[in-house]
């Protein structure tokens, strides 16, 4: 399936969610960028409006369907595998990480508070 | 259980299985040598009885050998002569028997002795008689003489001598063996009886000392699942200072560089927005380094268990959030509640928590009802805190308890996700559960059930 130039960001935490959406939007103006509660919402929302998003920024700790669960019921569907899932966390815990990567994350990326560090980081993971 | 207190019953336990070892060990010794005894004593008997036997044979002998004598006298037939020496050779055999017969016994020594020289004496004259029969070749008068006669009856008088002697022993030894069969018996039974019983009572000791030691390990069990749990708190911790603590920090940092790398038109429009935002997250940093130190201190020392009017405790927790209830207009009705032994502290605590959680999650627009109710039945108090909120899906009945577990985000719903984490370690350190029922939209049911045994909880006069 062809994928459309969209990113969803997966974070309970509103702050995160414009914190990342004006880096994003800062980046590549062009990007519909798409914010979403938790992995339940998210698995609903991807569900109900096809094609799947070429990235998903995917906070590990929500409420209802955490990170982890969500990766699990999202890499399931064949129909996925093109999309790129990043883990954005504040856990540093190793444990963590390796989880993600057993599970199919593409990256993992530590939170950041900078608009800064972020961007750099961005521009490394999205191509456009 | 104190190892002293152990030590000394398995001390005990050792006594008394060495002390019944020994009784029973003595016992079979006794019994075997007294057997042994026994078979002797009998032996005994035996020999006596053969003794008066050789004596009558003896004597029979010389009857036996003075009437062929007789017969000789009367007839000179030879085979009267015969008979007489046979006599007298098992005369002199039987003699010979006699005499190792009677060797342990020294009276009777004698008196073989004394009884082989009258028969001897006796035999002596007899040849004497038949030779001087012979040389006159007549017969003569067959009648006894009078020193014969005389001779006989001091032989028959030994013989009852010794008849009486062995009479005499065998008198001693039967009373002996009977005597001693009925002390023996009375001895084997008293020690078994001793013996049986100092086996139940070690028995029982053993019994009893088995079910402490279940006891102790069972003590040990529950002491493991305590440290298990406080395991467990500690790792939810190190989660907690690895993510919910570090949360507000990481707002305040990302806003205020945010403040920072925005270009100052932009700033002059956003700063406020930004600077309100450091505020906040600071302010709920303080309130989260609060609620952990709250829920750290839940179950530390000595919790001051007394008995507790539990309606007085609801009373001082509505006090308590008297501020919040004015401020959402919420109604806490408080039905009769009995006294339970409790930490009333802890017990506030929790009615505070249950209470302020009611109001908390109340729906919007409608004013949050909260009822507190009781049941008491033979082993159980069940408290129930029924409200009127929004509920929640009860698939996550046991996450809410964790801590820092939340089901909306701090800005639909204000909290710290403790508060019910404390409740449960609260009812934990009570020996009771917490439990919830709800359903979405209508309300939640939160159940705190204590065991009546270890609350004592008693219906309120």
């Amino acid at each position: 399936m062809k994928q459309i130039n969209r990113v969803l960001v997966i974070d309970d935490d509103k702050d995160d969610q414009q914190f990342l959406h004006k880096a994003i939007h800062d980046l590549f103006p062009n990007m519909e960028c798409i914010s979403l509660n938790n992995g339940k919402e998210a698995l609903k929302f991807i569900e109900e409006n096809p094609p799947p998003p070429s990235y998903i920024f995917l906070d590990l700790n929500m409420p209802y369907l955490n990170g982890f669960e969500f990766l699990k019921e999202f890499k399931k569907e064949k129909g996925n595998s093109e999309t790129s899932v990043y883990i954005y966390s504040t856990s540093s815990n190793p444990r963590d990480k390796e989880k993600a990567k057993s599970l199919g994350a593409d990256d993992y990326i530590v939170k950041f508070t900078d608009l800064t560090s972020l961007k750099a980081r961005l521009k490394n993971v999205i191509q456009t | 259980m104190e190892p002293t207190k152990n030590k000394r019953s398995a001390n005990f336990n050792n006594w008394a299985f060495i002390v019944s070892s020994l009784f029973l060990l003595s016992l079979a010794i006794f019994s075997l040598v007294w057997f042994q005894k026994q078979k002797e004593a009998e032996d005994w008997i035996a020999h006596t009885y053969e003794v008066k036997l050789k004596i009558e044979k003896c004597f029979g002998l010389l009857l036996e050998a003075e009437s062929n004598q007789r017969g000789f006298l009367l007839s000179n037939d030879s085979t009267y002569f015969k008979n007489i020496n046979h006599a007298e050779t098992l005369l002199n055999r039987s003699l010979k028997q006699l005499d190792s017969l009677v060797e342990d016994n020294e009276i009777q020594i004698k008196n073989v002795n004394t009884l082989r020289s009258l028969i001897f004496f006796r035999l002596s004259r007899l040849h004497i008689l038949i030779d001087s029969s012979a040389k006159a070749n007549n017969f003569t008068d067959s009648h006894l003489t009078s020193p014969d006669k005389v001779l006989m009856d001091s032989i028959h008088h030994q013989v009852i001598i010794m008849q009486a002697e062995e009479n005499k022993l065998l008198g001693q030894r039967t009373f002996f063996k009977n005597i001693g069969n009925d002390r023996v018996i009375t001895f084997i039974v008293l020690f078994s009886v001793i013996s049986f019983m100092i086996l139940i009572w070690s028995f029982f000791k053993i019994k009893n000392e088995s079910s402490m030691r279940l006891q102790a390990q069972m003590e040990l069990i529950r002491q493991n699942e305590k440290l298990e749990r406080k395991n467990r708190d500690l790792t939810t911790f190190s989660n907690i200072a690895s993510h919910d603590l570090k949360e507000p920090l990481r707002k305040i940092q990302m806003f205020t560089n945010l403040i920072m790398e925005l270009n100052p038109d932009y700033l002059k429009n956003k700063s406020f927005e930004y600077f309100q935002k450091i505020s906040q997250q600071s302010s709920r940093m303080q309130t989260l380094i609060e609620s952990v130190l709250k829920y750290a201190q839940t179950d530390e020392g000595d919790f001051g268990f007394q008995n507790t009017n539990l309606n007085e405790i609801a009373n001082l927790a509505t006090d308590s959030l008297s501020e919040i209830i004015k401020e959402k207009k919420a109604v806490v009705n408080v039905r009769e509640l009995p006294a339970i032994f409790c930490s009333p502290t802890q017990m506030e605590q929790l009615f505070i928590n249950l209470v302020e959680n009611g109001i908390k999650y109340a729906r919007p627009g409608m004013t949050p009802i909260i009822e507190i109710s009781a049941t008491l039945s033979e082993e159980t108090l069940k408290i129930d805190f029924r409200d009127n909120g929004i509920g929640f899906d009860e698939a996550y009945e046991k996450k809410i308890f964790e801590v820092f577990q939340r089901l909306h985000s701090s800005d639909e719903y204000s909290g710290t996700g403790i508060g019910l984490a404390i409740c449960k370690k609260i009812v934990e350190n009570h020996h009771g559960t917490i439990t919830a029922q709800s359903i979405l939209g209508e309300g939640s049911v939160f159940s705190v059930i204590f065991p009546v045994e270890k609350t004592a909880a008693k219906r309120q006069k």
